[in-house]
């Protein structure tokens, strides 16, 4: 054997004879019975009750009472870049990680780990004429596909009244409900309770 | 450095120059899955996903049921949505959940062929999730919509709790009702509920049971 010849994990020693060895590092301090965690670039110590944190699920909407005024909306004209905003008074949530934002009993968005997901978004509103309007949930620069609602719907061509997608995340996002188009959707003042009783998002962590 | 003076993690050389690595080392596992665990075993590391399994519990599977458009069996509110059962239009429902016959005063129609809810038996879900989903294809009448909600019990609606957002109906407008109910340990019946209806509305019948969808799987 002669000097530079050993190699570990395919890494030869420097030319003072020391080898660097490309690791894993661990972030954090384990406690006594915490598992180490790959959360795709550390090892991070969870808590032996969090093991099957890799899933979960999110429900908002209970059909609960509260008019849309009360909402962040406030008696702001609803637009087509609009948030949707969810009222729910105790929402489930059994991700860990993730973060139902709410103002009030709002919900505003949505903070979610990284991971995989499968996520159900829907609302109704009043319309003060025949109309049609169009959301989805917004994710980072993506989001799910359309949910229609209004009887103006012909030139969605059958689509139905869920916003939905399997999507994945590489980090922390915040997803928010989202208009894309309205027309005719009638003032917050005239949606009285109904986005409150009908609006609902079920996320599932799938991994 | 001189043969032998390499060491890593205290390990030497051999005479060949090998350094093996106990497989206790992190190293080896930088390839990990994101969300696997390291589990210590009998011979060093290994990892495991975090992953849990889940199973369902009732699905409607029919694509037809006989039944009957005439407006006597039209829906109220308050009253539970029903659907057959006698034929196997549910292809599977778990041995803990019991479909109950339609009956009582918050029906369109008694029949024993028929359901009006799913009683969830209180031990095996207690502490159970699960997620309730359903579309349920009706007759509409000219002009008329229907408003539906999951509930936890069958009787007066005014003393049945929601377990989800409501959801609107009609003849050109079908929507998803969700609902999530929670195991407490005692036995319960969930319903689909008549929250709001605008002229008749007439429980399934024919081919509208091609279009039904009613679920129930955990969730938590």
């Amino acid at each position: 054997m002669s000097h530079n010849k050993v190699k570990v994990n395919g890494e030869e020693p420097n030319q003072s004879g020391e080898i660097t060895i490309p690791f894993v590092s661990i972030t954090g301090t384990p406690s006594t019975n915490d598992y180490l965690k790959y959360n795709g670039t550390n090892w991070t110590p969870v808590a032996d009750t969090a093991i099957n944190s890799g899933i979960g699920h999110i429900f908002i909407g209970q059909g609960e009472s509260a008019l849309y005024t009360s909402s962040p909306q406030g008696t702001s004209s609803i637009t087509s870049t609009s948030t949707i905003y969810l009222y729910d008074t105790s929402p489930v949530n059994t991700i860990s990680g993730a973060t139902i934002n709410k103002t009030g009993d709002w919900v505003t968005s949505v903070s979610l780990p990284a991971g995989d997901y499968y996520i159900n978004a829907k609302s109704l509103f009043q319309f003060s004429a025949s109309g049609v309007a169009s959301y989805y949930v917004q994710i980072g620069s993506d989001g799910t596909q359309l949910g229609v609602i209004g009887d103006s719907r012909s030139s969605y061509y059958g689509a139905g009244d869920i916003a939905g997608a399997v999507f994945q995340i590489a980090s922390t996002t915040t997803i928010t409900f989202k208009f894309t188009s309205v027309t005719n959707i009638d003032t917050p003042a005239n949606q009285s309770n109904t986005p409150a009783q009908y609006g609902l998002m079920y996320i599932e962590k799938l991994s | 450095m001189s043969y032998n003076n390499i060491k890593v993690n205290s390990t030497k050389a051999d005479q060949s120059g090998e350094i093996t690595l106990n497989t206790t080392n992190l190293i080896e596992y930088k390839e990990a899955g994101i969300n696997c665990i390291l589990r210590k075993d009998s011979t060093g590391w290994s990892t495991k996903s975090t992953l849990a399994s889940q199973t369902g519990f009732l699905n409607w599977g029919a694509t037809t049921n006989p039944g009957n458009t005439s407006s006597t069996y039209k829906y109220d509110v308050g009253d539970n949505i029903i659907t057959r059962k006698a034929g196997n239009e549910y292809d599977y429902v778990d041995n803990n959940i019991t479909l109950v016959n339609s009956s009582g005063s918050y029906v369109p129609v008694s029949n024993t062929s028929w359901t009006m809810g799913y009683t969830l038996d209180g031990n095996y879900f207690n502490g159970k999730t699960v997620l309730l989903k359903a579309l349920v294809s009706l007759t509409y009448y000219s002009g008329s919509s229907i408003v539906l909600q999951w509930h936890d019990g069958t009787g007066d609606i005014t003393t049945t709790n929601a377990l989800g957002a409501r959801s609107y109906g009609n003849v050109n407008y079908g929507s998803f009702v969700y609902g999530i109910y929670t195991g407490d340990g005692t036995t319960r019946t969930v319903s689909i509920k008549v929250v709001d209806v605008t002229g008749t509305v007439v429980f399934t019948a024919g081919a509208r049971a091609y279009n039904t969808q009613i679920t129930i799987k955990e969730i938590g």
